[in-house]
């Protein structure tokens, strides 16, 4: 074993001394360096143009006993009204029947070759791909081509999709990402045709003669390239192509003069009103340059030191044909929406303004040129890679010319580069929301506009009719007084316990229950105590007090008149009083916790809960759902239980309650932390 | 030990067995291997192409999450976390970011019979993932604070798979039904992979049986230089101290079964489309019989040709999709069959359906278009399977785990060119009947079981 001391490593660094050691292999304790790199190369590209007037590009892996061919095809004519979606809808129904054969005889031919035939669309053409084993290859160009030329369309297929992307499109359209994506998109490239969406909404519109017009304007040798790797020789290719495409015909498609994208000169906020939501999802965008633009690598490049530099904020560039565009993306808590914005924009910002030094910049260059061979390594990923470059119009000559270009790169491209096209003083900010609490936060960032998830403006009166409370219309008088008493563990031992008490403290008012929970833990104890109506859930009065070693918070707070007026104190003493607005059917403090015992629960149901904080008189959402049915052992017994997540902004939590009822929480457990609390002892309900 | 001549004699005997016809000539390449052994019992499969420079690096410890002892269930599943976490070299997270630094990457894996280490490099940084590798295997760190957070990942990933796949709990369900015998039915595939008792020196003692040297395979593939690898596993891996040797389960029940049908029902609370999974129990992976099942299975139900998919799908629109699938281990494994219900389909009327296909397959022969088929289709999935240096290593690793013998790999297609239509009637009558099945269904949760007949 080789040991070198710390010292002599340090000397040789400052000495620029470079240590050898046999076969890299560095001292044991330590990672070994990089061997010398093999040479084996990455292979080289062939193209040529076919008779038929496409383009054929060729990666050979002579030894190779399987063959990828694709044919990508440009969305470059539009027909008709231009109904979003129809470029996708016509890809996805080349592979389900032609005019010589029906789906269920297609599927059997490329079955029998064990081929594979897939077609896919994205926002600048069609790529339909063929995979067979060499020794089949012929037979699958047939199939190929048929597929390519000659789909059917037929209206029952036609009929079977639409209603699938249709379902699809329901399902995801509640989905706060998704929502914020299209509004990102629709405000960032207007109506150009980027900006339109899938349109899914109208897709139900079309028929089969609209397909058919599609295909025969777009799907056109002219406007076609075929990208093959494997055992198969360009010539060789090139011929067999020509045999089964020899009826192709048609010209490069003339696309009309496209729709320009908007070039905002400032940042503007677009904010998609979800009243109620306690979590805010952010994307922050804006246009990069069109895909063959020789700044992409080190756009690429600078993607990722933003990644890193951001943590938890997803980072992403995506490159089109024409103008491309960043996105960067986060799911916080509403009150972090504003400190999230800024600090995505100041990064934006940093990486035009400082170069980025070797030391950051070297380990990202490191990991895309390294990672390079790994994605081009069989026919499949060579075919997808080249298909892609050239329908963005990027021609290499050979597979390596992108790392290479990678790793040419320095500080000052880099900075070059993002002061040419980062824009963080005109960016797009989409934000899902409750625009009630969002709105004020956000207008430091620019104008914002306030639209609801179907994308119509809204004012703010409209945002002030929407924030109807999510009330619960709970019962509370059938509990009986009693005592609960849960032990606190960390990791299994035992720190503490919690003792909760509901009692009808005033003989002449038993509409009036009083819950209190005390929890000790060492030195330190939190009491919380809540009055409510016990008939219809309000609350009345609501206070808790933190006492540790080094001093106390607390709050109290009472409902009265539609408001909430209370008090907190802070460990030095100081006291702030507040007062907000009530929102009706919302509860306080531990009413929570009692609200879960009172819900009629089922497996698979969702619960929204609105909270008041005790502490502020704000109100927040607490939401979950219902899990499943399980068995589950707490110190107090045996039990069935209803297994419940419920997330907030301060996190999740998994509950266990009782199916029967009151659904007395059996176990608490907070995700990311060793604490749980369980039940111990029951004396009461 | 050099095992240059040991090497020679048993590509000889893979090519006696595969009656002298290399896959050469079948339309697949043999792929190069070499192999040898370390003193301390380690055994090393090479395997070097060039087509592109990438090296793959696999490291197989047999022992997977059914080990003859009930008690140590998914400890193998907790160092296999533990592991891909941190070493005594190696801080919390370092090994992932070395390796993403230099272009690779890394996944680990535990089933029923191993847990597996993979990392795929730019093949100038093999040796940063042999060192890995050794580190990994000798130099564990087994802290209360990696413990407890790998805990918490363990019952996520379980939470995950139980709930966040469609119709997990069936389809486990049945598995289990159909294999609940030792050793695997200890396994956690699925809802046992969290241990409940996590005491450290219990593990440490797990490991050292387990995840030593003379109880694993070291395989690299791909654009490496053997003699270089060698003096780099050597170096790396020469000085670990062999542990008790290989670990050999005590035995494995014969398939087909013969104690009768078991059925189960399970309720998928987020489903909303009711399931059906009918299960066969097979034999282990190096089972003769398995060649013909293989195809069979195609037949079955693989592609839109194929009889179950046509019969349930395309003609009848009865279910939504169907998947038949083979799965291999090195014990019993089973021919599981999934279906999702259309809307209103009954479980009885789809289950009708799937056992009358099985019948017609026990009481004919099938096609020799459809044999054909069903063997281009698993010829075109073993050659792709083989183009890279990552799908090879496990290729090898597979056959070493499963036959005894990575060579074998070379001789494969040869043995599914053999298989005639009356094989595959022959293993449909033997393992598809009654007493060999298992059955669960999970209906849907608004519809009980359907209604549509």
């Amino acid at each position: 074993m080789i040991r070198i001391p710390r010292t002599s490593r340090r000397l040789a660094r400052q000495l620029g001394v470079v240590l050898i050691l046999p076969l890299g292999l560095g001292a044991q304790g330590r990672p070994p360096r990089a061997l010398p790199e093999s040479g084996t190369p990455l292979p080289r590209i062939d193209a040529r143009t076919l008779g038929i007037g496409a383009d054929l590009v060729v990666v050979e892996r002579a030894r190779t006993p399987f063959v990828t061919v694709s044919v990508t095809v440009r969305d470059v004519v539009p027909v008709g009204s231009e109904t979003p979606g129809l470029a996708a809808v016509v890809a996805r129904l080349l592979t389900a029947g032609t005019t010589t054969r029906n789906a269920d005889e297609l599927a059997r031919a490329i079955d029998r070759l064990g081929a594979t035939i897939n077609a896919r669309a994205g926002p600048d053409g069609a790529t339909i791909t063929l995979g067979v084993a060499r020794e089949h290859l012929s037979a699958g160009l047939e199939l190929l081509a048929d597929v390519v030329m000659r789909p059917s369309f037929e209206p029952a297929a036609l009929a079977r999709l639409l209603d699938e992307i249709v379902a699809g499109a329901d399902a995801s359209r509640a989905h706060p990402p998704t929502m914020a994506m299209r509004a990102l998109l629709r405000r960032m490239y207007g109506k150009h045709r980027y900006g339109r969406g899938a349109g899914e909404e109208q897709v139900g519109e079309l028929d089969s003669g609209a397909l058919g017009a599609y295909h025969a304007a777009n799907y056109s040798p002219g406007n076609a390239t075929f990208v093959a790797s494997g055992g198969v020789a360009l010539d060789e290719l090139a011929e067999e192509i020509e045999e089964y495409f020899g009826a192709w015909t048609g010209s490069l498609g003339t696309a009309p003069p496209g729709v320009e994208p908007p070039e905002p000169e400032a940042n503007e906020v677009v904010l998609v009103h979800v009243p109620g939501a306690a979590r805010a999802t952010i994307r922050v965008g804006h246009l990069l340059p069109v895909g063959s633009d020789p700044d992409w690598a080190a756009l690429v490049v600078a993607n990722l030191v933003l990644r890193e530099r951001l943590g938890r904020v997803s980072s992403a560039v995506n490159r089109r044909v024409e103008e491309g565009f960043y996105v960067a993306g986060a799911e916080v808590a509403a009150a972090a929406v504003d400190g999230t914005v800024g600090f995505i924009l100041d990064e934006m910002e940093r990486l035009r303004a400082e170069e980025v030094l070797p030391a950051e910049l070297e380990p990202i260059k490191g990991f895309l040129a390294g990672s390079f061979p790994l994605q081009v390594e069989t026919p499949q990923q060579i075919v997808a890679r080249v298909a892609r470059d050239r329908l963005l119009g990027v021609s290499s000559e050979r597979l390596d010319e992108y790392p290479n270009r990678v790793r040419a790169l320095d500080g000052a491209a880099l900075r070059g580069a993002a002061s040419r096209h980062l824009l963080p003083q005109a960016a797009v900010i989409t934000v899902v929301g409750d625009a009630s609490v969002l709105r004020g936060p956000l207008t430091k960032f620019g104008p914002v506009t306030v639209v609801d998830t179907d994308g119509r403006a809204l004012g703010l009166a409209d945002l002030a009719a929407s924030r109807e409370p999510v009330a619960l219309k709970l019962d509370a008088s059938g509990l009986k007084d009693g005592s609960w008493v849960y032990g606190l563990t960390v990791d299994g031992e035992r720190v503490g316990e919690m003792i909760r008490t509901l009692d009808r403290l005033d003989p002449d008012d038993p509409d009036a229950i009083t819950l209190t929970s005390t929890v000790v833990t060492g030195a330190q104890t939190l009491r919380q105590e809540v009055t409510f109506r016990a008939s219809t859930f309000a609350p009345v009065a609501a206070s808790f007090i933190l006492a540790a070693p080094g001093g106390e918070i607390g709050a109290w707070a009472t409902v009265e008149d539609g408001l909430v007026k209370g008090s907190r104190t802070f460990p030095d003493g100081r006291v702030e009083e507040f007062q907000a607005p009530a929102t009706a059917g919302a509860v306080m403090g531990e009413m929570l916790e009692l609200a879960l015992w009172l819900i009629d629960h089922a497996p698979g149901g969702r619960i929204r809960i609105p909270v008041t904080q005790v502490e502020s008189g704000t109100t927040t959402i607490m939401s979950g759902r219902v899990l499943e049915v399980t068995n589950i052992e707490v110190p107090a017994g045996t039990f069935q239980a209803y297994r419940i997540e419920m997330v907030s902004d301060a996190g999740e939590q998994i509950l266990y309650a009782r199916t029967e009822a009151p659904h007395i929480v059996l176990r608490l457990e907070t995700r990311g932390q060793p604490l749980v609390m369980q039940l111990e002892f029951i004396s009461g309900s | 030990m050099k095992t240059g001549a040991l090497s020679a004699a048993l590509a000889a005997l893979a090519a006696l067995a595969a009656g002298g016809v290399s896959a050469q000539e079948h339309g697949l390449p043999d792929i190069p291997v070499d192999t040898f052994r370390l003193e301390n019992g380690l055994l090393v499969i090479v395997s070097e192409t060039h087509s592109s420079p990438v090296a793959a690096v696999s490291v197989w410890y047999r022992v997977g999450n059914s080990p003859e002892e009930p008690e140590a269930n998914a400890l193998a599943h907790l160092i296999e976390h533990l592991a891909l976490q941190e070493s005594e070299n190696l801080t919390a997270g370092q090994a992932e970011l070395l390796i993403t630094r230099a272009g690779g990457l890394q996944v680990a894996g535990t089933d029923a019979d191993r847990t597996g280490f993979l990392q795929v490099v730019p093949s100038n940084r093999v040796n940063l993932a042999l060192w890995i590798e050794a580190e990994r295997m000798h130099r564990l760190v087994i802290s209360d604070g990696g413990l407890r957070s790998q805990m918490a990942r363990l019952t996520s990933e379980r939470d995950g798979d139980l709930l966040g796949r469609p119709y997990a709990r069936a389809r486990f369900a049945a598995d289990t039904l159909a294999t609940d015998f030792v050793p695997y039915k200890h396994s956690a595939g699925l809802a046992g992979a969290v241990p409940t008792d996590t005491d450290g020196d219990r593990l440490r003692r797990f490991y050292e049986r387990y995840f030593a040297p003379d109880n694993a395979v070291l395989a690299v593939a791909g654009d490496v230089d053997p003699v270089q690898i060698r003096s780099l596993v050597e170096d790396m891996f020469g000085g670990i101290r062999r542990g008790p040797g290989v670990f050999e389960p005590a035995g494995f029940p014969e398939a087909p079964r013969r104690d009768g049908e078991r059925r189960g029902q399970v309720s998928e609370e987020f489903s909303t489309h009711a399931f059906l999974s009918v299960v066969f129990t097979t034999p282990g992976a190096a089972h003769d019989d398995q060649y013909a099942l293989a195809l069979l299975v195609r037949i079955l139900g693989a592609g839109r040709g194929s009889r179950l998919q046509q019969a349930l799908i395309h003609e009848r629109s009865l279910a939504r999709t169907l998947t038949a699938t083979l799965n291999r281990r090195r014990g019993p494994g089973t021919v599981a069959i999934d279906v999702v219900a259309a809307e209103g389909v009954s479980l009885d009327v789809l289950e009708a359906q799937i056992l009358a296909e099985v019948a017609r397959l026990v009481a004919e022969p099938v096609t020799d278009q459809e044999l054909r088929a069903a063997l281009n289709q698993w010829k075109a999935a073993e050659i792709t399977s083989r183009l890279s240096a990552r799908s090879r290593v496990e290729a090898l690793q597979r056959h070493l785990l499963y036959f005894g013998d990575p060579y074998r790999i070379n001789g494969e297609v040869t043995r599914y060119d053999a298989v005639t239509a009356g094989e595959v009637q022959r293993v449909a009558a033997k393992y598809l009947t009654a007493e060999n099945r298992a059955v669960v269904l999970s209906p849907s949760r608004t519809g009980a079981r359907g209604a549509r007949e």
